[in-house]
């Protein structure tokens, strides 16, 4: 964990949360001592740059219990701040490419990688960014 | 299974994603449900490794090549083919910024 005043600002929820605490060994590792430690059926990962709608939390479990079992993870559309004060929804960095192909299996997967080496890391970017989700804990 | 790979920086998300696929199926919400700051003053976040072209970015995005080629779910001619592509297609963005030449290798 980054050191901030992170401990602080959640003092007033203990009771409610766990927080765990380790040296910056990287956003893998966090992540993984979160998955570690839970508890619960669900995971979601909050980054440090990203703020999540009131009702999100909601809207995926009802959405992904209401489809049972067989689908494991819920992902969502994404507003992306890329100038002070302007939001844009995700499809200007291509990511309607998730609604067409509806993220259904790996051959979907890979086609949100078209080859084209000058927008390559805008793309991956993309793709990595609209993986914010929420699956069952993984370890379970 | 495996969660993140903490050799990662960056796209780690994407790296256990791809591995999930194989395990389950997604869902997409068309609904807007999460706002991600990437204004490029901002004091939080990994973006600008992206376009400040950091060679962790290079590397990783090579490791997490390599990994998806060797796993046994794999199989697939096509997605084996796009991951080869997408490997060189990242190596020669890093020779284009001078990073040391590397041979993607794998089954195809």
């Amino acid at each position: 964990m980054p050191p901030d005043d992170t401990r602080e600002r959640l003092r007033p929820y203990m009771g409610r949360i766990r927080y765990f605490y380790q040296d910056n060994h990287g956003v893998s590792a966090a992540l993984n001592k979160g998955i570690q430690g839970a508890r619960g059926k669900w995971f979601s990962r909050l980054d440090s740059d990203d703020v999540w709608l009131p009702t999100k939390l909601e809207r995926q479990l009802k959405a992904i219990t209401a489809l049972g079992s067989e689908f494991g993870a819920c992902f969502y559309r994404l507003h992306l701040r890329w100038k002070p004060g302007l939001l844009r929804w995700n499809q200007d960095l291509r990511l309607s490419a998730f609604q067409q192909a509806g993220l259904e299996a790996c051959t979907e997967f890979g086609r949100l990688m078209p080859p084209l080496a000058g927008c390559l890391q805008d793309i991956l970017l993309s793709a990595s960014r609209a993986y914010s989700f929420c699956v069952p804990c993984l370890k379970r | 299974m495996n969660a993140f790979d903490e050799v990662m920086v960056t796209a780690e998300d994407t790296e256990l994603l791809f591995r999930l696929a194989f395990k389950t199926r997604f869902l997409f919400c068309i609904d807007g449900l999460v706002k991600i700051d990437q204004t490029p003053s901002r004091q939080v976040g990994l973006y600008e490794l992206f376009y400040q072209r950091d060679k962790r970015v290079y590397a990783c995005m090579e490791h997490m090549y390599r990994k998806w080629l060797a796993l046994p779910d794999v199989v697939d001619v096509g997605i084996r083919q796009r991951i080869h592509e997408l490997c060189a297609l990242y190596i020669s963005s890093g020779q284009l910024q001078g990073l040391p030449t590397k041979l993607c290798r794998g089954r195809s």
